[in-house]
């Protein structure tokens, strides 16, 4: 369907890191006079029709993948289906996608004491629960955590709550779904390092060019 | 008690912090915890006292909240490169691979060049927090949003066998402190 795409917005993980971490989107435009209506929601006669359901394939929760160069940019559901008729004929659609994200903030966990573990084995512990039933496919990837978190009771909340509260009193890491769907949980960031990157910006035609850069000093 | 709330807390990485609390909430482990606080009376002497109390933290021990204080602790103002754009369509088939196939929590360096002043270039070593795509099918441009590695590490030069006799030109006395704190 990208030859019927007239743009294509999506936005991942966090603007800095102090911001808490939500649900990746993606928000896909379609321009429908391309598509000879094959989008509208009332084509019966759309090749993206299903005829088991009487409606049309683009459904909430219908997995949506956007790659460039062979990888994945972003993996996700369809949240909402949005159609705007024009009088002229020219129909406009906007897709609007969420990732995996979405089910940590649509489920509850029911009050339970867990034992006292890493952080990394409570985030795994949660997922797990009956009432949360996280996806185990595609994997999660759990690191263990450097923070040891007591055997406190946790109340009813979502895992979402749950997860940004560890993040800001405990582990200080990052919670987020990956471009190819999986959940990762990681450990606080390393102070310093003595590790080299391998990807380098510069401004100067001797590494990946970037077109302008942001600077804060406090 | 139950870890019930969901608290605010506004810790960035790049702001002075000279006066960090932490206090964990009572458990087995920790019945009667004690205020973990980590200073710096010389960040505040020079800048006030900026402190952040995080109290009911759902860690451990009272070494666990020591060890969470210390790493909050940002005894000096400093900058950071905050975030960068990238226009796709400027780059090399290969550096295009590079960047798509960037993720969150990935490690990548950034150098800005200077016309004037001294240096003429500052490197940061960062990691990757955000990442906005936007595309037609004329253009495809990234945002990338950064956290820095953490202020001990202005210099790729700074390694733990630097010594007073091996500093490079140009590395000066209060970059050294900054890595030595």
């Amino acid at each position: 369907m990208t030859a019927y795409v007239t743009a294509c917005t999506i936005k991942r993980g966090r603007d800095s890191q102090d911001a808490q971490f939500g649900a990746a989107t993606c928000t896909i435009i379609i321009d429908d006079l391309l598509g000879q209506d094959k989008f509208s929601v009332a084509n019966s006669a759309s090749p993206y029709w299903n005829a088991d359901r009487g409606r049309l394939g683009f459904e909430p929760r219908r997995q949506v993948r956007i790659s460039r160069n062979g990888e994945y940019l972003f993996t996700g559901f369809i949240v909402g289906y949005d159609s705007q008729f024009g009088i002229d004929g020219h129909n406009i659609v906007t897709v609007r996608c969420a990732d995996a994200f979405l089910n940590l903030s649509t489920t509850t966990i029911n009050g339970f004491t867990p034992p006292a573990e890493k952080s990394g084995a409570r985030v795994d512990r949660i997922l797990g629960l009956p009432e949360v039933g996280y996806p185990s496919i595609p994997a999660p990837i759990i690191a263990t955590g450097v923070a040891n978190l007591s055997n406190l009771a946790i109340a009813t909340q979502t895992p979402l709550a749950y997860f940004n509260n560890l993040i800001e009193e405990a582990e200080q890491g990052r919670l987020y779904i990956d471009r190819n769907g999986a959940l990762n949980w990681e450990a606080r960031t390393p102070n310093s390092t003595e590790a080299s990157p391998t990807v380098l910006f510069n401004d100067s035609g001797t590494a990946i060019p970037y077109e302008s850069l942001e600077v804060i000093y406090e | 008690m139950a870890d019930s709330v969901v608290r605010a807390q506004s810790i960035r990485p790049d702001s002075i912090l000279n006066d960090v609390t932490i206090i964990v909430a009572p458990n087995p482990s920790q019945p009667t915890p004690t205020d973990q606080q980590s200073t710096d009376t010389t960040s505040q002497d020079n800048y006030g006292v900026q402190s952040i109390v995080i109290t009911d933290s759902p860690l451990l021990t009272n070494a666990d909240a020591l060890l969470l204080a210390e790493y909050l602790l940002r005894a000096d103002p400093n900058y950071w490169f905050t975030g960068l754009s990238i226009n796709m369509h400027a780059l090399t088939d290969a550096q295009r691979l590079q960047v798509a196939a960037l993720e969150i929590g990935s490690f990548i360096g950034v150098t800005k060049t200077f016309k004037y002043g001294t240096p003429s270039s500052v490197r940061k070593n960062l990691y990757v927090e955000g990442i906005e795509h936007h595309i037609t099918p004329q253009t495809h441009h990234i945002d990338l949003h950064f956290s820095p590695v953490g202020y001990s590490q202005p210099w790729n030069g700074v390694t733990p066998t630097l010594t007073w006799e091996s500093v490079p030109a140009g590395l000066s006395w209060s970059n050294l402190i900054w890595t030595i704190l």
